[in-house]
């Protein structure tokens, strides 16, 4: 009797149209509150997010030119044989990252090197290359792609 | 008699709204506040890896100004460690040694920070080091080198 007086009975027969101001009210609430929570999860996730990726990965590109600068200063890139770039780069390569390298040449025969890690999918890979010239007068450019393991 | 219960249940629904309003300000505002000391935590990082990354590529990439500074150090304009690309000058760094720290840091335009830089080889052993031991929030870089011939590794700290 009393709820029914108060027009905030649910699913009272008799009044219909005013039954489900409560339970209307309720759902507001609830919907608000979800909204808001939701906004402010989503912002402190980006946020968190919002972190030292780029910087990151400026220095995994920067790894992998500092390994080919010194393939070149050592003249294991003159060799263009995938052994020993691929030995060399094992030894000089910091042991968090992994790294692909194809070297063309032109000024001769085009010769391909490239060792033999396969690119992964779910993180970033960097790439840069790096212009030479071999002891045996042949321009080449050695392509790399870096990634952390 | 009815019209007071619909009014107590109005004041009701009004406090359970205000309790509600009053728990999601204070959520947003303590919210807001961790995201402000997050960002700017964030921020003074990303500028001492920027400032560490652009210290190294000078050292290790430029033979400075002038270039051949190890020659008369005191006058040097901009401290370079490179003989050529990535290739580390031994003269230039026994100069390097020689100088002071404080002189050294305002030269490389990192006096707000304190650092500490090394060449090691690329076993582990240290070649040489310079600067002050970091004891506090460190950014460290590591950057692949020839050093008297032989791979190294030269490594760079900034800490405050």
């Amino acid at each position: 009797m009393k709820m029914q007086l108060l027009n905030l009975r649910f699913g009272n027969k008799a009044n219909k149209c005013l039954g489900n101001k409560a339970f209307v009210f309720s759902l507001d609430i609830i919907v608000a509150v979800v909204v808001v929570v939701s906004i402010l999860a989503a912002s402190t996730f980006y946020v968190a997010k919002a972190g030292s990726e780029s910087v990151t990965n400026l220095h995994t590109v920067r790894v992998g030119s500092d390994v080919l600068a010194l393939l070149d200063h050592d003249g294991i890139l003159d060799t263009l044989s995938i052994e020993n770039i691929e030995i060399n780069l094992n030894r000089v390569l910091p042991i968090n990252y992994q790294m692909r390298t194809l070297v063309n040449c032109i000024g001769g025969d085009q010769i391909a090197v490239e060792t033999t890690d396969i690119f992964p999918q779910d993180r970033f890979v960097g790439n840069g290359k790096r212009v030479f010239v071999t002891n045996t007068s042949k321009y080449c450019i050695a392509d790399f792609s870096i990634w952390l393991k | 008699m009815f019209r007071f219960k619909k009014s107590q249940l109005a004041v009701t629904d009004l406090f359970i709204a205000l309790v509600v309003a009053l728990i999601l300000i204070i959520l947003v505002v303590f919210t807001w506040n961790r995201y402000v000391i997050i960002l700017k935590e964030e921020n003074v990082y990303k500028e001492m890896q920027l400032i560490t990354f652009q210290t190294v590529d000078l050292l290790i990439k430029s033979s400075g100004e002038p270039s051949n500074w190890e020659l008369n150090p005191t006058n040097v304009d901009v401290i370079g460690l490179a003989s050529s690309d990535r290739k580390i000058s031994a003269s230039k760094v026994d100069a390097l040694i020689n100088l002071s720290y404080n002189f050294t840091s305002n030269s490389l335009g990192i006096s707000y920070y304190d650092f500490y830089f090394q060449l090691k080889h690329v076993n582990g052993t240290q070649l040489m080091g310079y600067g002050i031991a970091p004891n506090n929030t460190v950014v460290s870089v590591q950057r692949l080198v020839s050093y008297k011939n032989e791979d190294a590794i030269a490594e760079f700290a900034l800490w405050k």
